[in-house]
């Protein structure tokens, strides 16, 4: 069953009431008690006093036996004391009695408040034809038998409790209803700042975290207020913190699989754009792409930004947008800050231009992040976390595609220079057999034939023959030169028996100083053998350059220098030939013939943690330098930049 | 809802401690003494209780009347409280009656303790064989008193031959002070009651001290005590002082057991009226025995039973 459902100000009302109601009740009581105590503990006193006093007065004719003057005193006492209902004297071993009461004293009145025998005084409660009367009775003297009591009556007690009771009656009617009314107050004032807290709660219930209860009031209640929009208010902020957190979760979750499910640098960007602009709850965004040289390179565009971006920005359509430059400041990316590009168009009354948000990879800028947000919505330094997030997620993205597509570039040099390698073994042992059989072998034949010659003629002809057997050892001795030439082309023993600087000024020599090419060898620093792979491999960079400015340099002087500083072999072979475009050189889309010289060097320096550079312009000499750190370490450990 | 529900049990709470306490007051409002039922018109002296039965063990105490009763009374009761408390007997005080006397109660036995004067016990140590235990201690030492003739301030009175025709108020014939010895005073001056103009025997001192005050006597003979205290008041004058004369003397009948006796007797010469006992006693000072009480010397008797003798008092 449904329990009646009382306000709060009506409870406060009732039990106010109700307290009241009970305390008046008690009170009456209490003092009903007090008062009855009091009223009766006096006229006890002067019950007992007046008998006393009469018992004073009738000790000596008692004793005297003058029982005429005892009556006589009686009736004076009866007379002058007012509301006095009897007064009597009895002794009872004589069992005689003086009284006041009209006709025979009733036995039985003197056998009811008999004074019990070590008593000198009693209180008795009577009630009589006259009412309720209290009897007081004393002995006449200490120490003797005879008894004197007075009787009064009970009227002007209850009379004055009555007095008394319907006045605290009446005050406690007149209080309860103050009361009521005071709690009736006191209820409204208590309630309604309740009543508002309770209409603010539930308005909170609903959602409606904004709404701010005013404290009016430096009380509990007020404390309540307070701590309610300070509860509020928190809460609000945890759900903004959460929406904003789930944004920034569901961006960065988007864009993470995004980054992680697509390798097309320019899918990537876009994809992850959308997500971000669909998460971000944004009208739009763009990222323009830097290149090597830090320029842009190009423009992914989301949205009707793009349309809007190329009717307004034409620096951005044509890739030379500079927003990026103040990317390159710390906390750039914070609003939409002066413009000098069309992209100030964009900001309007109605929108904004958050941006630009620098991707970094590789420890530089790569592009720049914009996005277009409606000014009712917003950005907050949440969004921006975001969006700083998301452009570092993007940047390592395009770093990761970037070091994706250098490692293609590299397998694929490696894999050409490899086939390089085998084809190079190919040529060089068809030129070893074309030698010997050109040369080397026509030399020996030539020996032979002459040798069967030179037999012939040994009987024959004997001076003729030692003249033929003269000219076959100068053969023998020039077909034995080649053979040496040959076996030094394959690796001068130069190299193994006086190191890496009588090698290069061998080779030098051979392929330059036979061409009047001026040859100058210079070292510094080296006192000591290098380690043989590296003298190897130096051997190996400085033979094609040496090589190559044989070849194509047209060179009129050649300076190789080798110098060891640092811990680093440095070898330098700088000519001051006609030169060469390096990057057209060095890119095999560009090249009829593979550019496996060049590449080879670099390769080489690689496998043993080093460098080479070259450095060429056209008509103004080329400079190939190689540095080889001496603490060989595996090739994996160390950058490696060709 | 578990709101209301809470506010409904809340709600009959309080209203059952309501009617609670409402019920508590109005039961405790009519709650009072119990009275008993008596009719004040309709009466039978047939209904008197009956008179106590006789006390066994209880011993009754007389006394010659020296003031009014009730101060006799106030006087004595402290007394006997006293000797039940250092005898361990039960004492009664028994008043006599102004028209019976302590030595006849004592004769019949009503009576076992009396304090009573010199003349009254030889009148029951001739009648009854009754004993006397102790005797008064007055100022003199000597457990003896006087009587004083007095008269008031403004009388022409000086001497006791000035009492030659007039007025003279008196205690009991049987009052050593009050009878015996102003008569044995009015003796020595050559005068007998025939020589007055009119003389009355009072049944206390202090009724023969309001004989004179009140101007119906020309003058009057009481205890030495009340007549000092008189005097020194202002309102009585010394006429004559009489010579000393064995006090009064508290009295057993021959009939109390010795042990009793004895005990009565060390209780009483035990009492301090001036130190330890004097705030239980009730102006023990007025008297015979101001001092408290010491052991008697039965020849200092025989004067008084001479003269008593000669004046055909001791009967």
């Amino acid at each position: 069953m449904r329990r009646p459902t009382l306000l709060l100000g009506q409870r406060i009302v009732l039990t106010t009431t109700s307290i009241v109601v009970v305390m008046g009740l008690l009170t009456v009581a209490v003092l009903q008690m007090i008062v009855s105590q009091t009223l009766g503990r006096e006229l006890d006193e002067k019950g007992l006093a007046t008998a006393r006093i009469l018992a004073n007065e009738l000790a000596d004719p008692m004793l005297d036996a003058d029982f005429a003057g005892v009556q006589r005193i009686l009736d004076h006492f009866q007379r002058d004391g007012g509301s006095i209902v009897y007064a009597y004297v009895y002794d009872p071993p004589a069992r005689r009695v003086v009284h006041t009461l009209s006709g025979t004293f009733p036995g039985q009145l003197a056998a009811a408040v008999l004074l019990p025998p070590d008593s000198s005084r009693s209180v008795h409660f009577l009630a009589t034809e006259r009412g309720r009367v209290r009897d007081y009775g004393v002995r006449l003297l200490d120490g003797l038998d005879q008894e004197v009591h007075v009787g009064l009556p009970e009227e002007s007690i209850v009379a004055s409790i009555d007095r008394v009771t319907w006045l605290i009656v009446t005050l406690t009617g007149v209080g309860v209803a103050v009361a009521a009314v005071l709690a009736w107050v006191l209820g409204r004032y208590v309630t309604r700042p309740l009543g508002r807290l309770a209409a603010a709660a539930e308005d909170i219930g609903k959602g409606q975290l904004a709404q701010d209860i005013p404290v009016a009031w430096h009380d509990e209640v007020g404390a309540l207020a307070d701590a309610f929009n300070r509860m509020s208010a928190r809460l609000s902020e945890t759900m903004d913190r959460e929406r904003r957190r789930n944004r920034e979760l569901t961006a960065l979750n988007a864009v993470a699989q995004v980054v992680s499910t697509a390798d097309d640098q320019t899918d990537v960007l876009h994809r992850a754009v959308q997500e971000i602009i669909a998460a971000l709850g944004l009208d739009g965004g763009w990222v323009v792409l830097l290149g090597e040289d830090g320029q842009p390179s190009s423009t992914v565009a989301v949205g009707d930004i793009g349309r809007d971006l190329a009717s307004h920005c034409t620096e951005l359509a044509t890739g030379t947008c500079s927003c990026w430059a103040t990317s390159r400041e710390v906390g750039a990316g914070r609003g939409d800050g002066e413009r000098s590009c069309g992209v100030s168009s964009l900001v309007t009354p109605a929108k904004t231009v958050a941006g630009p948000f620098p991707l970094f990879a590789g420890g530089r800028t790569v592009g720049v992040l914009n996005v277009v947000a409606d000014r009712a919505i917003g950005l907050n330094d949440h969004d921006f976390g975001v969006l700083q997030g998301v452009c570092r997620q993007l940047g390592l993205a395009l770093d990761r595609a970037r070091l994706w597509r250098s490692l293609r570039d590299r397998e694929a040099r490696v894999s050409q220079l490899l086939q390089t390698v085998i084809d190079a073994q190919e040529d060089e042992r068809k030129r070893i057999a074309r030698e010997l059989h050109d040369e080397t072998s026509q030399s020996m034949a030539a020996l032979a034939v002459g040798l069967k010659a030179a037999s012939t003629l040994v009987d024959r002809d004997p001076v003729r023959a030692a003249q033929v057997l003269e000219n076959l050892k100068d053969a023998a001795a020039s077909t034995v030169r080649e053979i040496r030439n040959l076996v030094s082309d394959l690796r001068p023993t130069l190299l193994d028996d006086m190191g890496l600087v009588p090698a290069l000024n061998w080779s030098a020599s051979r392929r330059l100083a036979e061409h009047g090419v001026d040859v100058v060898v210079t070292s510094h620093g080296v006192n000591d053998r290098l380690p043989p792979r590296i003298e190897t491999t130096l051997f190996r960079i400085g033979q094609e350059a040496i090589n190559n400015a044989a070849r194509h340099a047209r060179a009129r002087r050649v300076q190789i220098d080798l110098s060891i500083a640092q811990g680093i072999a440095t070898l330098s072979i700088v000519d001051d030939g006609r030169g060469f475009n390096v990057d057209l050189a060095t890119n095999c889309d560009h090249q009829r013939r593979q550019p496996f010289g060049l590449l080879g060097m670099a390769e080489r320096a690689g496998l043993l943690g080093g460098t080479c550079t070259i450095t060429s312009l056209l008509g103004e000499g080329t400079r190939v330098e190689a540095r080889i750190p001496l603490d060989e370490r595996p090739q994996h450990d160390r950058e490696h930049v060709a | 809802m578990r709101r209301s529900a809470g506010g409904g049990h809340g709600l009959n709470r309080l209203a059952a401690w309501v009617v609670a306490v409402i019920a508590v007051v109005v039961l405790a409002s009519g709650c009072g003494p119990e009275a008993k039922s008596v009719s004040l018109t309709d009466g039978d002296a047939l209904d008197l209780p009956a008179p106590p039965p006789p006390e066994i063990g209880v011993y009754s105490f007389g006394f010659d009347r020296r003031l009014e009763p009730s101060e006799d009374v106030r006087m004595y009761v402290p007394l006997l409280k006293i000797l039940e408390e250092r005898t361990g007997y039960r004492f009664r005080l028994h008043v006599t009656p102004a028209s019976a006397s302590v030595v006849d109660e004592i004769g019949n036995g009503s009576v076992q303790f009396g304090a009573v004067g010199t003349l009254s016990y030889l009148a029951a140590e001739k009648k009854y064989g009754a004993e006397a235990l102790v005797a008064g201690r007055t100022p003199s030492e000597d457990a003896s008193y006087r009587a004083l003739i007095v008269t008031l301030p403004t009388s022409d009175i000086h001497g006791i031959a000035d009492l030659r025709g007039r007025s003279l108020a008196l205690g009991s014939p049987s009052s050593t002070q009050g009878h015996l010895i102003p008569r044995l005073m009015l003796r020595s001056a050559g005068l007998s009651l025939a020589d007055l103009s009119s003389f009355q025997y009072h049944s206390s001192h202090a009724e023969t001290a309001n004989a004179v005050l009140s101007g119906r006597f020309d003058a009057g003979a009481i205890q030495d005590t009340l007549g000092w205290q008189l005097i020194q008041e202002g309102r009585l004058r010394l006429v004559a002082e009489s010579e000393p004369y064995p006090s009064s003397v508290i009295a057993v009948a021959p009939f109390v057991s010795p042990a009793v006796v004895d005990a009565v007797r060390t209780a009483l010469l035990d009492l301090d009226t001036t130190g330890r006992d004097a705030p239980r006693l009730y102006h023990w000072e007025r008297s015979e025995m101001p001092l408290g009480f010491m052991l008697i010397d039965p020849s200092r008797l025989d004067r008084v039973r001479e003269h008593a003798e000669e004046l055909g008092i001791l009967r």
